[in-house]
């Protein structure tokens, strides 16, 4: 009573046997077989276990509607945890095993949960788990979620492609073979996606005639004539999105990088014309009990049958509401199988006749009203269409497979993507296309075809359609086929009206009638709230089947017409997407592109650590053999105070400001005076937000009457130029400026400390003399003979030179100033010792030592608030309420009381309330300092000021610790400034 | 239009500039940046239902 492979027929290759595994038994199938068909093949009934009830499911579909099969399957290296069967081509060497099961799912430990299904319904969790869902979280994560993931990388390639095409016909069925035909002789250029492996779409599994030929021939042959005339077919491709302009996401499984070399290809196409050729999908009949294996859609027998010729049982029960399914009983007792066919309509339709004289059991006003069997289907229950008792089933047939066909759905996935509006069709029980979205024509099933010579001539005259709008004319005839007999309607049908049978509407979420009656009787009135409250419609098939089924449910349970209830929002994917596919080349390295200094190798020979900084490798610090980094830190940190450090700051942005109204300009844009800078000389800057927050801070140099070179932070730098670049364009567009970034023409190292003069005098003819070049001056002239810019400003406190040359010469300026250095104890410093050094003098770092909320007055910034005349970015909100509140928070520095213990930045400093605590503020930076030999830290702390005036003592707090500080001045070194200046 | 001088504005239209934006169902003017090419900034009037693109300029450049 299991599935089996017939002898002969199919669109197999017999020729080609292909070994596999499925839970760990060898198992064979044919080219040409999907993993589903061949399971079904070998008889294996059960695939998986339902996502909440662990309830045994089999094989239900044949392609992407499958809500069961989903399953691990590993091949060649690759993995995919949550495969759907019915789409997985079969490979030699697959190995395949189920999921959401333990062991394996024909044993699985949890099959116990069913019995619990009363506490089970929708929602439960919404009502559970009080006081404390923590508490059961370790072991419903183990319970939940489908498949397991491996820890191996992902070796697989993906590539993006784009192109641009006249027509993209979605769907290599007849419709969209006839449109696509009638394109291409037209002379338009055409792509003609399908995502199955061979283009023909129904034709594949369905008796047809065209143009005198066999309905497959003629998709083969038609194929062939696209491909001599230019167009460019993707089969196994699937258009996943629907985007805006004409644009619209594929996805191309390529198979085992057959030609090139990439897995998956994502493709971006943007087409002047769209045929959505999507086909419609079959949806269920409901009844008792259908979710049991060998339940199968209608539809999905067929295909089985005559695509991969698998006859699913020797024994069927077809249930139906519509004449479609009577091509499947036909085609069964055709194979030898016993068919009884239930129909909830009435009367027999005028198909029933040939099906009756095949011998098939035709019972008109029935459903099946039961299903029984463990772990499969062995008996089935048929009754009256409108019973409303199980007891009223009149006849118990043996059977191994129910075929369901409850009517189609059109594929109106693009179409909706699109803004396309829907249509309930009352005659035909269905959604349609409420007319084409422009630039789109629907065709075939899509837009209701219900024949398949309507089919082809909708295709056609899209084809012509595609043509006119583009301005030419198609030469092809269109394709024909012998005039079918009209259809009886169909009777819509939702569910047997059996109180308190469970009957399955979403079988991937386990979503059941009851479930969708509890969301209405609870108020979840909206189709929106229904999907979430449920989760119908929310699992990886995305409701294909279901949707419609449920919502028909909803209307009827409140009271509502169909159209009324209506669908919920179409979003891409159609099927899901892999995020590889996604990513395609930029992961790993590829990502992001790293920034390296022009002496990069010099650190790294010198054993530097080295480290992401704003998308810039640089030196954290040079570990020497013997010491962690924290000593290095703390050795390279005493040395720039002690005699020389050297430091590379090539990243440091540089930006030349150029033009007549280039002062006038950047005084607009920065807090600071700037037209006043004298050439020679450089100033500390900050740039504010017109929000009045600090965005960064820097230093510019006055290069002539009209030239600034500008230096924001390493991370900032594009971020400033970008915006100066839209205030002169939108804002300022009169002003005459330009704005060059120039951060890697320049090498830039900084030489610091007391011996820094005395060692660099000897290499530059540059006058260093304190007249000459005192701090904040720059001063141009040669250094080893190559043109350089030296500039006096410190961000270490100590007297500091950075020594600007062409890039180029950035690796031989190191060498050489390592090499002068050495008689002087010259030591290589890097970002973290940096770090150490600014904090000892207590100098900010954007980002760390500021936010979001930061204003030039809570550092302590504030005399050009007061002095400038001019406007200036961020002046207005400077001024407002809150900007001049008395309890802002404001940066100060912070003396732990046990001069050993470094706080944790971000720890809150706290005032302890009636209630609890209140924070006042928080540790921004700390380190333990050399030059004080105790631990120190900033902080932005509310009233800080007057805090460090009164010498205030507060209690840090840190994951429940508590850590006395002093409010002092954030200026713990050199608080006069000797060491810069002189 | 940035609001100057600013001695004359007053608290409430400051932030009004800052922070209030009409959220028009349908023609809406923004400010676009050519970020990934030329850099260059422009003003465009798109429909945020359709999507559609009603008219592109230069900050500046009359309707």
């Amino acid at each position: 009573m299991t599935a089996r492979r017939l002898a002969e027929g199919g669109r197999i290759d017999r020729g080609t046997v292909l070994p596999f595994t499925w839970q760990g038994a060898k198992l064979t199938g044919f080219a040409g077989d999907t993993l589903a068909s061949a399971l079904l093949a070998n008889g294996v009934k059960v695939v998986g276990r339902s996502f909440k009830y662990h309830r045994a499911r089999g094989i239900w579909g044949a392609w992407v509607e499958e809500p069961n099969a989903i399953l691990d399957v590993e091949w060649n290296g690759i993995q995919d945890p949550d495969a759907r069967a019915t789409t997985v081509e079969l490979r030699a060497g697959m190995a395949v095993r189920g999921v959401n099961a333990r062991p394996d799912v024909d044993g699985d430990i949890y099959r116990g949960i069913d019995l619990l299904q009363r506490f089970l319904p929708a929602g439960f969790y919404y009502k559970t788990f009080f006081p404390n869902w923590h508490r059961y979280e370790p072991r419903i994560r183990e319970m939940a979620g489908l498949g397991r993931l491996r820890t191996a990388a992902d070796t697989r390639k993906f590539e993006t492609r784009s192109a641009q095409v006249d027509v993209l016909v979605v769907g290599g069925g007849p419709a969209g073979l006839a449109a696509a035909r009638a394109a291409a002789s037209a002379g338009l250029s055409v792509i003609l996606a399908d995502d199955r492996p061979e283009l023909g779409g129904s034709l594949l599994w369905q008796s047809a005639s065209i143009d005198g030929q066999v309905g497959a021939d003629w998709a083969a042959a038609t194929a062939r004539d696209l491909v001599a005339a230019g167009v460019r077919l993707m089969p196994r491709t699937t258009v996943f999105g629907a985007y805006d302009d004409g644009a619209f996401g594929l996805l191309e499984r390529r198979t085992a990088a057959a030609d090139g070399w990439a897995e998956e290809r994502l493709w971006t196409v943007r087409a002047r014309h769209a045929v959505l050729a999507t086909g419609a999908i079959e949806r269920p009949l409901v009844f008792p009990h259908n979710d049991r294996p060998g339940v199968m859609l209608a539809s999905a027998v067929l295909q089985y049958l005559l695509q991969y010729s698998v006859l699913v049982a020797d024994d069927v029960v077809v249930t139906t509401n519509n004449d479609s399914a009577y091509d499947v009983a036909l085609a069964l007792r055709a194979a030898g199988a016993v068919v009884t066919l239930a129909d909830v309509r009435p009367e027999a339709p005028a198909v029933a006749r040939a099906a009756i004289e095949a011998g098939v059991r035709v019972l008109p006003g029935s459903i099946v009203l039961h299903t029984i069997g463990r772990d499969g289907v062995r008996l089935v229950d048929i009754g009256p269409a409108d019973a409303t008792s199980a007891r009223a089933a009149t006849l118990r047939v043996p059977a191994s497979v129910v075929a369901v066909s409850g009517g189609l759905s059109p594929a109106v996935h693009l179409h909706s993507q699109s803004r396309g509006k829907l249509r309930w069709d009352e005659a035909r029980a269905a959604f349609l296309p409420n007319g084409a979205v422009a630039g789109q024509s629907l065709v075939g099933a899509l837009a209701g075809a219900e024949t398949l010579a309507a089919t082809l001539a909708s295709g056609h005259q899209a084809g012509i359609a595609a043509a006119l709008a583009l301005g030419r004319t198609v030469t092809a005839t269109a394709p024909s086929s012998p005039a079918a007999r009209r259809a009886d309607p169909i009777r819509p049908y939702w569910y047997v009206p059996i109180k308190g049978a469970r009957q399955w509407i979403d079988l991937q979420n386990d979503v059941t009638v009851k479930d969708i009656k509890l969301a209405a009787r609870e108020n979840y009135a909206s189709v929106e709230h229904l999907k979430r409250y449920t989760t119908l419609g929310m699992a990886t098939d995305q409701g294909k089947t279901s949707n419609v089924n449920g919502l028909a449910i909803l209307a009827e349970a409140t009271g509502r017409q169909i159209p009324q209830v209506g669908t919920t929002t179409f979003r891409p994917p159609y099927t899901p997407i892999t995020f590889g596919a996604i990513a395609g080349m930029r992961h790993g390295t590829l990502h992001t592109p790293w920034r390296r200094l022009p002496a990069h190798a010099e650190h790294v020979a010198l054993g530097a650590d080295m480290r992401e900084y704003g998308g810039w490798w640089r030196p954290a610090c040079y570990p020497r053999a013997d010491e962690t980094p924290a000593q290095a830190i703390q050795r390279e940190a005493a040395a720039a105070r002690r005699s020389i450090g050297l430091f590379d700051g090539s990243s440091l942005g540089k930006i030349v400001v150029d033009g007549p109204d280039a002062a006038a300009f950047l005084n607009l844009m920065y807090y600071n005076e700037l037209a006043n800078l004298k050439p020679g000389r450089l100033r500390y800057v900050l740039l504010l937000r017109e929000s009045g927050i600090v965005y960064d801070d820097g230093v510019v140099s006055r290069i002539g009457p009209e030239r600034y070179q500008l230096s924001p932070s390493s991370s900032h730098t594009a971020g400033v130029l970008s915006a100066l670049e839209a205030w002169r364009q939108t804002e300022y567009p009169s002003m005459r400026v330009a704005f060059h970034d120039v951060t890697g023409a320049w090498a830039t190292l900084a030489v610091s400390g007391p011996d820094s003069r005395a060692m660099l005098a000897s290499l530059t003819d540059i006058d260093l003399r304190p007249e000459a070049l005192p701090h904040m001056a720059f001063a141009e002239g040669h250094i080893l003979g190559v043109a350089a810019r030296i500039a006096r400003v410190s961000f270490t406190g100590e007297r500091n030179y950075e020594v600007s040359v062409p890039a180029g010469y950035g690796p031989a300026l190191w060498r050489a100033l390592m090499e002068a250095g050495e008689p002087r104890d010259i030591t290589p410093y890097g970002i973290e010792a940096l770090s150490v050094l600014r904090a000892e003098k207590g100098y900010i770092l954007i980002g760390t030592d500021t936010d979001g909320m930061t204003l030039p007055d809570d550092l302590g910034i504030s005399g050009p608030l007061r002095s400038k005349k001019v406007d200036f970015v961020g002046k207005r909100s400077l001024t407002t309420p809150d900007a001049t509140r008395t309890n802002r928070r404001q940066f100060v520095g912070l003396l732990p009381l046990d001069t050993t213990a470094v706080p944790h930045p971000g720890a809150h400093a706290i005032e302890r309330t009636a209630g609890g605590m209140r924070s006042l503020g928080w540790v921004t930076s700390a380190c333990c300092s050399p030059a004080l030999g105790r631990a120190i830290a900033l902080g932005m702390i509310e009233a800080g000021r007057a805090r460090a005036e009164s010498g205030a003592e507060l209690d840090l707090f840190h994951l429940g610790q508590t850590l006395r500080v002093r409010v002092v001045s954030p200026v713990f070194y050199d608080p006069a400034g000797e060491k810069l200046h002189g | 239009m940035r609001p100057v001088p600013a001695e004359q504005v007053s608290d409430a239209n400051w932030a009004d500039y800052l922070y209030f934006r009409d959220n028009d169902k349908g023609p809406h003017r923004e400010i676009w940046c050519h970020s990934a090419g030329c850099g260059q900034w422009f003003v465009m009037e798109r429909d945020t239902v359709t999507h559609a693109v009603l008219s592109v300029r230069k900050p500046g450049e009359p309707a």
